[in-house]
């Protein structure tokens, strides 16, 4: 694979586990295998949606990725360097060009600092702009996320959600990263607001050439805003592939679920569609289904799914998938 | 707050912070409690009393004058005198001095070290927060009396010695304050938002974690007072704290010993302000911790 | 006779800075048997409407300051308490949104299944034990009688909604309110539960109250949608009538905002300016007003009400006919 080019970022088989705390002295017996030996790579320039059910691990990859979390294992290549390998002084000297954009914007934002100093503070640390230079940056990213730059001295709390999940993109701005993790962006803003920040993201995305790992668990968002998606179960890569491919011949069957069992809103074909509606609830994480970890509401279940963990293997041009029904 | 992405406002970046609306909440709810605002009259009182003390009586604290030992209340003394001739209500004036000293020393001293091991375990975790938490526990679990009181032999009683030897405990509670509210900070998003912008972690700790704790350690500072005021007042009435002929309530208590039966006012005016004092320390702290409330969940 | 008529409901809650109008003159009728989608954002008044109607509202600092609600002819807001207690649960049940504050953590779900039967009907304990089995069952709940010393957190969050739904509808009501239940559940549990929903309706035969933000679950799940802005209906209609031809600007508005796939990637999505009102003052006129696109100077001035527009769908606003609505109209997924 291209490490220099094409490609911003590359992930190897990354994992990430939580000790869960027993016994009397908290020594670590069980673990919860949030992230369990992924692999993939983001184009520079892409935006890769990344979905999944609630516990599957998809925020926690992200703040892996980011090295906010530290992985068991596994590799992340940042434009060629491998993040794993940093010291801390290093790693904070790259967070220039890594950024995230996080789901709660009443708790992404420091109650009690002006908005003006929290998109400054970021900039003097690293030595970008200091001063009235960096007064005149705060102002120019306020106005390109789309907010009025008199309310710089604002708090927080004066503003509401879609406002705020701009500050906090402007933020994410302030040290011009070349890449950015959006954690479920949206989820928490009301229907109206979401499309904002959506086309936000979107234009911010062509205006400066960014790239995002789009994280969220809104299909439709994601076929929407993104190139590409990877599909996550239970701490797995299940399936990637171009949005076209993946929407409409996804090849796992969990993923052919997520779409029967997202709603169109259009209640012609709401009426005439007959919905597939997966079984069974989602097990936990700390204790994974043997073989591949969707065998226990996998409607074409086979016998070699219960022992044999399938691999990824590319199926299409850049379309992979983990599962045994397609074996090449 | 639909106005701010409009384009009308001016685009004049300087709109003040606004601060104002935020104290003006905290002082409305502060002031619905009435202990509370006894509370904070009664100490900006004293402190006023403490400092000015030469200049509200005309007698000294350690003028001696036996011809005119142990009187009651009247004009020209109101409080009276004591065994010595001097008047009582100038040495509770003078008295104020030590017990507002050992108050605020101890529980500033303690603040500092409290809130830096409290920051340090809270907010790195892992083994450094193993250590503080088994050191909060320890020095919780100490029979803290017996301690000073040891300390204060060993050192020779004096007032330094005094604060020395209540700051060895005073720290305990805004340690453990602190460590609680940045262990809980430290998990929210935007410190994570700070760690991912590369900002060094003491910066983090003082701009991020420490300014959401100060509600927090307003309230136990001014709630650590009526203890170190009790101390105060109690080592010096057993002769371990403030050296005579400087006036203290405890020591003045101590004094009143034989003789309260024939003269209570020896007895009755300090002990009534050691119950006041520490009555109007802890409604202001209430108080506070009432008007901050809400800040400190946000 | 419609089985519930809400006429002119008023709820308002008295906040330190000042009056909220929660709910300001809502009116709508749902028939026997009717699912009714109520859509809106967040403090649009559409869970406060529906609360008020079991007076579930917390008084103070709620209060409801007006209006009728009609259910078999009877005025709910005029009843006694203890009138309406033979109401609630029994003829109207609510699902709500979280199932873990409404379940009680320390007693089994059968055993809350079974006392919900055993307080709204005069059967023994044996038998409200033998229907919670039978209703816990019927809501897809695996091993019920196995299941039934269970405790709620041994449930996942679709599980413990299956078991509220359970003792919704173990009395068979007429009228079952349904606020957000799927909202904090994932895509696939959250289409279990609306077959689930979907189904139940249809066996039972009882009316459906769906409140949600989600147009695409609404499509779904309603055959009549209302929608809520800042504490008003602003359209209400047969759901295929109103997404495929919405009157109003904010329900234009929704429905353009919405990813339909197939709109082309780099193409922005359709959004509504701005936010939505702070609900203390409201600006005069309509309250969408300072977010339309199509404002005139009546908008400004005067409330719209409600007009009928034939086959039961309703629109305010001051600007209904004269509205480009034909080019803003939301291309269908194909």
């Amino acid at each position: 694979m291209d490490t220099n080019g094409a490609y911003i970022l590359r992930v190897e088989d990354l994992k990430k586990y939580f000790p869960l705390r027993r016994g009397l002295l908290g020594r670590g017996i069980a673990h919860v295998k949030a992230v369990d030996g992924i692999s993939f790579a983001v184009r520079r320039g892409e935006i890769l949606g990344w979905v999944g059910e609630s516990g599957c691990g998809k925020s926690t990859l992200g703040r892996t990725v980011l090295q906010l979390e530290r992985p068991t294992s596994g590799k992340v290549f940042f434009d060629g360097q491998d993040l794993t390998q940093l010291g801390g002084e290093q790693l904070r000297r790259l967070r220039t060009k890594m950024q995230i954009i996080f789901q709660n914007p009443y708790s992404s934002l420091n109650p009690r600092m002006p908005i003006g100093r929290a998109l400054i503070e970021p900039m003097v640390v690293h030595g970008i702009a200091r001063g009235k230079q960096a007064q005149e940056r705060a102002i120019e990213l306020l106005q390109l996320v789309g907010l009025n730059p008199y309310f710089i001295n604002r708090f927080p709390s004066e503003f509401s959600g879609g406002q705020r999940q701009r500050i906090g993109i402007a933020r994410a701005l302030a040290l011009n990263p070349s890449f950015i993790v959006c954690d479920e962006p949206i989820s928490s803003l009301d229907v109206s607001i979401q499309a904002q920040i959506i086309n936000l993201l979107q234009r911010l995305q062509q205006q400066l050439g960014l790239t995002y790992l789009f994280i969220s668990h809104d299909l439709r968002m994601v076929q929407h805003i993104s190139d590409r998606i990877g599909v996550m179960y239970l701490g797995k890569l299940v399936e990637i592939g171009p949005t076209e491919e993946m929407v409409h011949h996804a090849l796992h069957p969990y993923t052919q679920a997520l779409w029967e069992a997202v709603p169109i809103p259009d209640p012609e074909v709401e009426e005439k569609r007959q919905v597939a509606i997966l079984e069974g609830d989602v097990p936990t994480a700390a204790n994974p289904p043997s073989g591949c970890r969707f065998h226990t509401r996998c409607p074409y279940v086979m016998p070699v799914c219960r022992e044999e963990e399938p691999a990824l293997v590319e199926l299409a041009p850049g379309h992979f998938a983990a599962c045994h029904l397609h074996k090449r | 707050m639909s106005t701010a992405v409009s384009a009308a406002a001016p685009a004049v970046a300087q709109a003040q912070p606004r601060y104002a609306g935020i104290l003006a909440g905290a002082w409305r709810r502060f002031r619905r409690n009435k202990l509370a605002l006894f509370g904070l009259g009664y100490v900006v009182f004293i402190s006023f009393v403490a400092v000015a003390a030469p200049y509200l009586t005309p007698y000294t604290y350690d003028k001696i004058n036996p011809s005119i030992a142990l009187q009651g209340p009247s004009w020209s003394h109101p409080m009276g005198t004591d065994i010595l001739g001097r008047d009582m209500l100038t040495r509770i004036m003078y008295a104020a001095r030590p017990m507002l000293i050992v108050g605020f020393a101890t529980q500033l001293a303690g603040l500092a070290i409290g809130t830096t091991l409290g920051v340090l375990g809270g907010y790195l975790g892992g083994a450094v927060d193993w250590a503080v938490s088994r050191l909060v526990e320890l020095f919780s679990a100490l029979p803290w009396y017996l301690i000073v009181l040891y300390m204060v032999m060993v050192l020779s009683p004096s007032l330094k010695n005094l604060i020395l030897a209540l700051t060895i405990t005073s720290w305990v509670n805004s340690c453990r304050v602190v460590r609680g509210l940045s262990f809980s900070i430290r998990k929210l998003d935007y410190v994570e938002a700070a760690r991912a912008l590369g900002i060094p972690g003491w910066r983090i700790v003082i701009y991020h974690v420490l300014p959401q704790a100060i509600p927090l350690l307003l309230w136990t500072f001014a709630s650590g007072i009526p203890t170190a005021v009790f101390a105060e007042a109690g080592l010096s009435f057993l002769g371990m704290g403030v050296r005579p002929p400087q006036p203290s309530w405890g020591q003045m208590l101590a004094d009143a010993g034989n003789y309260w039966m024939y003269w209570p006012h020896m007895f009755v005016f300090p002990s009534a302000m050691i119950t006041l004092s520490v009555l109007a320390f802890q409604g202001l702290a209430d108080g506070l911790r009432e008007a901050m409330d809400v800040n400190v969940n946000i | 006779m419609p089985l519930l008529q809400v006429e002119d409901l008023r709820v308002h809650f008295r906040t330190k800075d000042g009056l909220v109008r929660a709910v300001n003159g809502v009116s709508y009728e749902l028939e026997e048997g009717d699912i009714l989608g109520i859509v809106g954002e967040s403090g649009c008044g559409k869970s406060v409407s529906a609360l008020a109607l079991l007076r579930l509202i917390p008084e103070p600092p709620g209060e409801i300051a007006g209006g009728h609600a009609y259910f078999e002819g009877q005025d709910l807001l005029a009843l006694k308490r203890k009138e309406l207690y033979g109401i609630r649960g029994r003829k109207i049940a609510m699902i709500f949104q979280d199932p873990m504050t409404s379940l009680n953590p320390v007693m089994p779900i059968g055993e809350q299944v079974a006392e919900a039967i055993w307080v709204n009907s005069s059967v023994s304990r044996r038998e409200a034990r033998r229907r919670a089995i039978e209703v816990l069952a019927q809501v897809g709940v695996p091993a019920p009688a196995e299941r039934y010393k269970d405790y709620p957190h041994q449930f996942s969050g679709g599980m413990r909604q299956r078991v509220m739904i359970a003792m919704a509808i173990s009395c068979q009501p007429r009228l079952l309110i349904a606020d957000e239940p799927t909202t904090a559940l994932d895509v696939t549990i959250q289409a279990q539960i609306v077959e689930l929903v979907k189904r139940l309706q249809r066996e039972l035969g009882m009316a459906v109250i769906w409140i949600t933000h989600d147009l695409g679950l609404v499509a779904r799940v309603a055959r009549r949608i209302c929608v809520m802005y800042a504490g008003r209906i602003v359209e209400i209609g047969p759901i295929k009538e109103v997404f495929s031809r919405p009157q109003h600007p904010y329900t234009l508005g929704l429905l353009a905002s919405v990813p339909r796939g197939r709109t082309g990637r780099r193409q922005p999505l359709r959004h509504i300016e701005g936010a939505p009102p702070d609900m203390i003052s409201l600006p005069p006129g309509c309250a969408f007003q300072p977010r339309c696109q199509f404002c005139a100077e009546e908008c400004l001035q005067e409330e719209p009400s409600l007009v009928a527009l034939g086959d039961g769908h309703l629109a305010a606003c001051h600007r209904l006919g004269r509205l480009p609505v034909e080019a803003l109209a939301p291309k269908v997924a194909s």
